[in-house]
């Protein structure tokens, strides 16, 4: 593969992408062992949200800064002569609280590449602010739907207006649209101290309002969030448990988490699991201003004296195909793969976990180049163990 | 409380392999009667999205940095 430095014509760096792509190619750069690439953008449409959730990592969620069209404008022209389709991923602060209005102004730079299929949609709400008209749009442009619940009014608790008010109502009611309008939608809920010790009843809870699948992320300590009191590893490993017998007795509804569980160990099952030869996904993330961070949609709730760190350039002055491909430039890109190396020396779980999160090694320790953190153990070993314990128990059961 | 959380867990990846395959009818199972097809088939089609991790929302095998449906 050639040098990143002699590969400086956009259109060259677009076709360098394409064969990587194509070929599952490494890079044998100077700079790092491995290529670039990426078939996700976050879009952080607004900093601001509606409301304000106790385990919330943004520190400007209270702050009204609105993404400019200029800065969608300029990912179309970064994306013009792409050939393989991305996935835009409009997260936030809560993307709907900047008013479809301004919401539309943004998406009509992309329609081009929309309407060619070379960008699709999906957004994570609050789901408090959805409407008909917010129902219209979702359709009109394909959008995947993922909304934020944590379970019943009781488990949901951390999740209040800015009144210090329950969001669960208005939550509801945006379900209700979104089913009115025959809009299919996933639930992703927070497994915290509210609802840690109601796995059962948080499936039936969330399985009930029919979404097309649940995901499941324990509470973790990053961003504002990082002086969280640390979970109990126990009760995540016995949630987990839990949760899996209630899933399996009854599956009426996918859960993330367990699809790819069982998902690898069926790969292992069949001896398909590979190791990873391909490029690596850098997962851009487009912040309001323009910023572009790599690797973690959390390093953008860095402050401000490490902001430096992460962000790797701006699209209103940077081609993103250009930055991504350079990638191996930056130290902190590099120290994690140092630590991704290590994690795969030293963790039994790594041909699960491919070592890790960035956001939450660097936000627990303050370094990338690590290996297992709280999020490691209860995300993914916790994970594992229990499905496995699961499958286990089905045995004395038969 | 940490000892009871960690005593199932594997101290090696060979380990936990053995665990898994003496699962399979299991594994089978619980696949079947979820009928998650998804995972199944883009796990046997290999080819670039079987290279680099675990499957995202979309069922598709996805990167090592997992996917980032996280809020």
């Amino acid at each position: 593969m050639p040098d990143h430095k002699l590969v400086d014509h956009p259109i060259l760096i677009k076709i360098w992408v394409r064969i990587v792509h194509v070929a599952g190619g490494t890079d044998s750069g100077r700079q790092s062992e491995c290529a670039y690439w990426f078939r996700h953008i976050v879009l952080q449409p607004t900093t601001f949200c509606n409301i304000t959730c106790k385990y919330c990592y943004l520190p400007n969620r209270d702050a009204k800064h609105h993404m400019n069209p200029a800065v969608t404008e300029a990912i179309a022209a970064s994306l013009s002569t792409r050939l393989v389709p991305v996935r835009c991923v409009w997260h936030g602060g809560e993307p709907l609280s900047i008013g479809q209005v301004h919401f539309r102004q943004l998406l009509a730079p992309l329609e081009d590449l929309h309407r060619r299929e070379l960008i699709t949609y999906s957004i994570q709400t609050n789901a408090t602010l959805i409407d008909e008209s917010w129902c219209a749009l979702f359709k009109e442009y394909q959008f995947e739907v993922g909304l934020s619940l944590d379970g019943n009014r009781e488990m949901n608790a951390a999740r209040t207006l800015r009144s210090g008010k329950q969001s669960i109502d208005l939550v509801m009611r945006g379900i209700s649209r979104l089913k009115e309008a025959g809009i299919k939608f996933s639930i992703l809920s927070v497994a915290s101290k509210e609802n840690l010790d109601a796995a059962a009843r948080l499936y039936q809870f969330l399985s009930s309002l029919g979404p097309e699948r649940i995901c499941i992320n324990v509470e973790e300590r990053e961003g504002l969030h990082k002086g969280a009191e640390r979970l109990d590893r126990a009760t995540v490993a016995r949630f987990w448990l839990e949760l899996f017998d209630a899933w399996e007795r009854d599956p009426k509804v996918p859960i993330r988490e367990f699809d790819q569980a069982l998902g690898w160990m069926q790969s292992i099952i069949l001896g398909k699991s590979s190791p990873r030869t391909g490029p690596r996904n850098m997962w851009p993330t487009i912040a309001y201003g323009g910023k572009i961070f790599l690797i973690s949609p959390e390093f953008m709730a860095i402050d401000k004296v490490s902001v430096d760190k992460f962000c790797v350039g701006n699209v209103l002055h940077d081609d993103l195909d250009r930055v991504i491909a350079g990638s191996g430039q930056y130290q902190f890109v590099r120290e994690f793969e140092q630590g991704i190396a290590e994690c795969k020396r030293v963790c039994a779980y790594f041909s699960y976990c491919r070592g890790g999160q960035a956001s939450n090694k660097y936000y627990e320790t303050g370094q990338l180049n690590i290996t297992e953190t709280d999020y490691c153990r209860h995300s993914k070993i916790a994970l594992v163990d229990a499905v496995i314990g699961g499958l286990q128990k089905l045995n004395s059961l038969n | 409380m940490e000892n009871s959380a960690t005593e199932n867990q594997c101290k090696n990846e060979a380990e936990l392999i053995g665990k898994v395959k003496a699962l399979s009818p299991n594994v089978e199972r619980v696949i079947r009667q979820a009928n998650m097809e998804t995972p199944v088939k883009v796990a046997c089609e290999g080819g670039v999205a079987g290279m680099f991790g675990e499957f995202d929302d979309d069922g598709v095998w996805n990167g090592d940095f997992a996917d980032r449906s996280k809020p």
